[in-house]
């Protein structure tokens, strides 16, 4: 068996290098079509990461009274924490918001001296909520408007994002939509690519192929080989997929760093981690998509 | 019991050819048959439907107690590998040696290289090739390149060899050579039927000629003549 499968092999590498030119073209076009699913792949990655980032910046403050005591704070901070829809409460206390106003305004002597002629400190305690969705935040709102809260508040902020999210989906969105569509045509130019290649390879093979049926030479033992072929053409242009892929990550890897001012996210670290999934799960596609265009050439112009 | 047996073999073609009609006809083991026979009378499909290349239209063909009138396209290397086949043209790999082609009959059937190496020089001896391994096709005489072919027929050892014109491209040195070689073959024990044109090879066989015409079998005649 073993030796069986290494002929198999064998005549396969031999169906690659017989007409080389036209292996090298085939691999190029898929290679192409993987290299358009890739940039999808990071088109996907980027607006996600970008959406995710923008969501984490919403947040509803919600400004207290300053005389409240610390009992009556704890109390709307849980009261508040059981309104439906509600991640995350962060309580910044009096001092914590005065320090940071002080930190703010550290530029302003009037500010600093204000503060120095009231003694003590102005400033409540305030409430940061997130929500466990977008939708979340109205109802949230809705909520802290009811006379339960009210009495303890003095003012609430919503920092709403709704409307730059909105807008990033519907670019990206657009632009997905564009790079699937050049995904598939690449993928149809693939499927005809390699159904002509093997076409080609089972022309150029006719003789050794009718002299295989000749002397006994079993139906899958003629077609293996073919299918092998198949699978070098997918190996190859994954490998030239991913030797192109990282050097250009890198290269737009400053522009990724500049649009996602303010936070720390490396497109060549992500893709560097989940390499193997990536080209392994585009690896298999390939296989797939080419056994596939093979085997269709195959029952047209192959009779065995 | 017979190795091969036509029974009532017919074969229709489109557009109403019959290139067999009603054909009967048993060949024993070790038996050394020439089917002759103008150019179109059927002798050429009735090797065809014995290696399964083409069915019968009507009829039964039994090869060694297999009927395979209705053989499945899995079961055809089986049949292959008991029928060794040489045409007039050859067919042999240019890119490949002496060797190499004669190897590839056991190769694309899944013998093991050990075999390969032991099979392959026994049978190039046989066709007094031993010492022309490593030429390539185009290298040899048109009688060695049919001496490469029939060594390829013999390497899955069938029990019949089948030979269509095989000495149609070659002079009458080679041509001797040729038949030289197909009755040590057959003196070996293997069943060897040769479709010729060639009346000389027939007559000075002096073995059992049946003559086709007509898509029948015209006659039948142990130790027979070429005549028509």
């Amino acid at each position: 068996m073993f030796a069986v499968i290494l002929r198999i092999l064998n005549f396969g590498l031999q169906n690659f290098w017989r007409n080389i030119w036209l292996s090298v073209v085939t691999v190029t076009v898929i290679s192409l079509s993987l290299f358009s699913v890739s940039a999808l792949g990071v088109l996907t990655v980027l607006s996600n990461q970008a959406l995710s980032k923008l969501e984490e910046k919403i947040d509803i403050a919600v400004y207290l009274k300053p005389e409240l005591k610390d009992e009556q704070i704890q109390v709307v901070k849980n009261d508040a924490t059981t309104i439906s829809g509600v991640k995350s409460i962060d309580l910044v206390t009096p001092e914590q918001a005065l320090v940071s106003f002080r930190e703010r305004e550290k530029d302003n002597p009037l500010i600093a001296e204000s503060l120095l002629l009231l003694g003590n400190n102005p400033l409540g305690a305030s409430l940061i909520i997130k929500a466990s969705s977008q939708e979340g935040y109205q109802n949230i709102l809705k909520e802290l408007q009811t006379n339960r809260f009210m009495q303890y508040i003095q003012d609430t902020h919503l920092d709403d994002y709704s409307r730059v999210i909105s807008s990033v989906q519907n670019i990206t969105g657009k632009i997905k939509n564009m790079a699937g569509i050049v995904s598939l045509l690449f993928i149809l130019i693939t499927l005809l690519m390699v159904f002509n290649t093997i076409r080609i390879n089972i022309y150029t093979h006719r003789e050794e192929i009718g002299i295989m049926r000749l002397v006994g030479a079993s139906s899958w033992f003629i077609r293996a080989p073919f299918w092998v072929e198949s699978v070098i053409y997918a190996l190859l242009a994954t490998l030239v997929t991913a030797v192109i892929f990282f050097p250009l990550l890198s290269f737009i890897q400053p522009y990724v760093a500049e649009f996602f001012n303010g936070f720390s996210f490396n497109l060549v670290e992500y893709f560097k981690d989940r390499s193997w999934w990536f080209f392994g799960a585009q690896f298999i596609g390939a296989v797939l998509l080419n056994i596939l265009a093979s085997t269709i050439a195959m029952r047209k112009y192959l009779k065995v | 019991m017979a190795l091969i047996d036509f029974r009532n073999i017919s074969k229709f073609y489109p557009g109403g050819i019959v290139a067999l009609k009603d054909v009967n006809l048993s060949i024993n083991e070790g038996e050394f048959v020439s089917i002759v026979g103008q150019s179109g009378t059927g002798k050429t499909t009735l090797i065809k439907l014995l290696i399964a290349e083409e069915p019968a239209s009507e009829g039964r063909i039994v090869v060694g107690g297999w009927d395979i009138s209705n053989i499945k396209s899995r079961e055809v290397p089986l049949l292959r590998k008991q029928i060794g086949v040489v045409f007039q043209d050859f067919k042999l790999l240019p890119r490949k040696t002496v060797y190499e082609n004669v190897a590839f009959a056991l190769e694309v059937s899944g013998a093991l290289p050990k075999t390969v190496h032991s099979i392959v020089p026994q049978l190039l001896k046989i066709v007094g090739l031993e010492n022309k391994t490593d030429r390539f096709p185009r290298e040899l005489s048109g009688g060695e390149q049919q001496r490469v072919v029939i060594a390829r027929a013999l390497a899955h050892r069938p029990k019949i060899l089948v030979a269509d014109e095989p000495t149609g491209n070659l002079d009458s040195i080679n041509t001797k050579e040729i038949i030289d070689l197909l009755r040590k073959i057959n003196e070996f024990g293997t069943t060897v039927i040769l479709v010729t044109h060639n009346r000389e090879v027939v007559n000075d066989l002096k073995k059992r000629v049946v003559v086709m015409d007509k898509g029948r079998v015209a006659s039948d005649q142990h130790k027979g003549r070429y005549l028509l």
